[in-house]
């Protein structure tokens, strides 16, 4: 029987891919350092999951400050740089190989639940219907967004402050992933390297949602969709 | 003339490295034999980012794949230049996205290779390969990376490295002067590839094993990171091979993690001194 746990990674993912689809498309960066964060939140979940997100954040700011006079291929490469320092220093810190992670159980319509994956459920749900109302409400933020998209440019020439669109951006995508892996790790057995896994589904929506062009941020859903259910039949 | 005597003497070091090791005990050879072996892999990388113009971050791919080929069945390693079409079709992405789509694929291949059981052995615990000699395998990474230097130092001068080259400038202009680029392009992978391949079968006879960890990320950067501190030619790869190499023995009692933090700096660097291993050009 399909219970509701099933369908959590389908709406977590597809959040995870937006991300990197938004980082990638007005950001023009290949985050490669999200699985890192992704992982880092799992541990922090250790001390407490609310902290997960300031960490996030920061990083992201880190990475908006190094590599802001950085074209594509370079602030990706260095987003793989952070990555692996991220991963290293988690392995330093935490000298064991695997870590279990503590969960909590809860009943709800007579289904069993791990709370904290329920909470990342209706995390990635809030984030993307918030972004649904982003994208159908004509607000000037949107057109400011599609601009930075289409042309980086142009987007200068119109007056939009790209740097504070980059930045707001990397730091939301990064604090998210953190929160994320602070939640949906939970109950699991972790290790440093465990993020990259969640990375490369999610990559693989977003690279599939980019095809789509105009179209992709609307797309992911159902392409998250046929991927969850590819991973059930296999 | 300060230029000469300084590639004169690293060409001397490098002849020192590959020849005085033969000479120590059983434990330095067996490190000078893997940073051999993953110098050739570095010379293979480096054929396809410098005659080529693509830089892989996942030819941990063709030295794993055909690795792991060798340890199920020896007589499957002529599928081995074929890994070259596990990389290859990633080139449609272009050439900025193609470093970082070989990288996400090596760690696909990482997870997968976990997966591989086979009657009942493989999995963590990978598989028991056929082995030789220490001192045989020696001779023979030595032999063979003088080899493949030699062959591709040959090929860049001749006809067909020439078009190789001219594929790399600008496609369009090598189209218009009758050069099929598609042709070119499968000819360097998969000789790149090929080459990779040779090196992760000599890499798993060393050890007598393989297992997941060869498509890690600890292979999938290591051209790259030997390449950088080789300064990029083609003959001083050995000594960003044996540089990274050292230390991670040196000072892997104290800082385990110590190659990855090597790794994480020179990338970073990387992207700041803006410029990709041994190239001038920006991808």
């Amino acid at each position: 029987m399909i219970t509701l746990t099933y369908f959590f990674p389908l709406f977590i993912y597809a959040s995870l891919a937006l991300c990197i689809l938004i980082s990638y498309r007005a950001a023009k960066i290949i985050n490669l350092s999200l699985g890192s964060i992704f992982t880092l939140g799992g541990y922090l979940s250790i001390f407490s999951p609310l902290i997960s997100p300031i960490f996030g954040a920061l990083i992201g700011f880190l990475l908006h400050v190094c590599t802001k006079k950085m074209d594509l291929a370079k602030a990706s490469l260095f987003s793989l740089g952070l990555a692996i320092i991220i991963e290293e220093v988690l392995r330093i810190i935490f000298r064991v190989e695997y870590t279990l992670l503590k969960s909590e159980i809860i009943v709800l319509f007579n289904f069993k639940l791990i709370l904290e994956h329920f909470i990342a459920f209706l995390v990635s749900m809030i984030f993307l219907v918030l972004f649904l109302i982003f994208g159908l409400i004509n607000s000037l933020s949107r057109i400011k967004l599609k601009i930075i998209e289409e042309d980086l440019e142009n987007a200068v020439i119109y007056g939009i402050n790209i740097e504070k669109v980059r930045v707001i951006i990397l730091v939301i995508s990064s604090a998210l992933f953190c929160s994320l892996g602070s939640l949906y790790l939970a109950g699991r057995i972790i290790n440093p390297t465990i993020g990259w896994i969640y990375l490369i589904f999610s990559f693989l929506i977003a690279t599939i949602a980019n095809a789509f062009k105009e179209k992709a941020y609307i797309s992911i859903l159902p392409i998250s969709f046929l991927v969850w259910l590819l991973s059930l039949l296999i | 003339m300060v230029v000469k005597l300084a590639n004169i003497g690293i060409f001397v070091l490098v002849l020192l490295l590959l020849i005085f090791p033969a000479f120590l005990d059983f434990y330095i050879k067996l490190l000078a034999s893997s940073a051999l072996v993953l110098a050739i892999l570095t010379l293979s990388w480096l054929y396809l980012e410098k005659d080529l113009g693509w830089i892989s971050l996942g030819h941990s791919i063709p030295f794993g794949v055909s690795a792991y080929l060798f340890a199920i069945n020896p007589y499957l390693l002529f599928l081995s230049p074929l890994t070259a079409f596990l990389l290859f079709p990633l080139s449609i992405l272009g050439k900025s996205f193609f470093p970082f789509a070989s990288f996400f694929l090596s760690v696909f291949f990482w997870y997968l290779a976990h997966h591989i059981v086979i009657e009942g052995k493989g999995g963590e615990e990978g598989f028991k390969v056929y082995s030789l000699d220490l001192d045989l395998i020696y001779f023979f990474s030595i032999a063979f990376f003088s080899l493949s230097y030699l062959i591709i130092w040959k090929i860049s001068k001749t006809y067909l490295g020439l078009k190789v080259k001219a594929v790399r400038d600008d496609e369009i202009a090598a189209k218009a002067i009758g050069i099929n680029p598609t042709i070119i392009k499968i000819f360097g992978f998969t000789f790149s590839c090929s080459l990779a391949s040779i090196a992760g079968v000599l890499y798993a006879m060393i050890f007598g094993h393989i297992s997941p960890d060869i498509f890690s990320p600890f292979f999938s950067l290591f051209p790259f990171i030997a390449a950088t501190i080789g300064g990029g030619k083609l003959w001083s790869c050995i000594l960003g091979s044996y540089t990274v190499i050292t230390l991670s023995w040196f000072l892997s009692p104290y800082i385990p993690e110590f190659h990855y933090i090597v790794y994480a700096i020179i990338i970073i660097i990387v992207s700041y001194i803006q410029r990709y291993a041994r190239s001038n050009r920006s991808i």
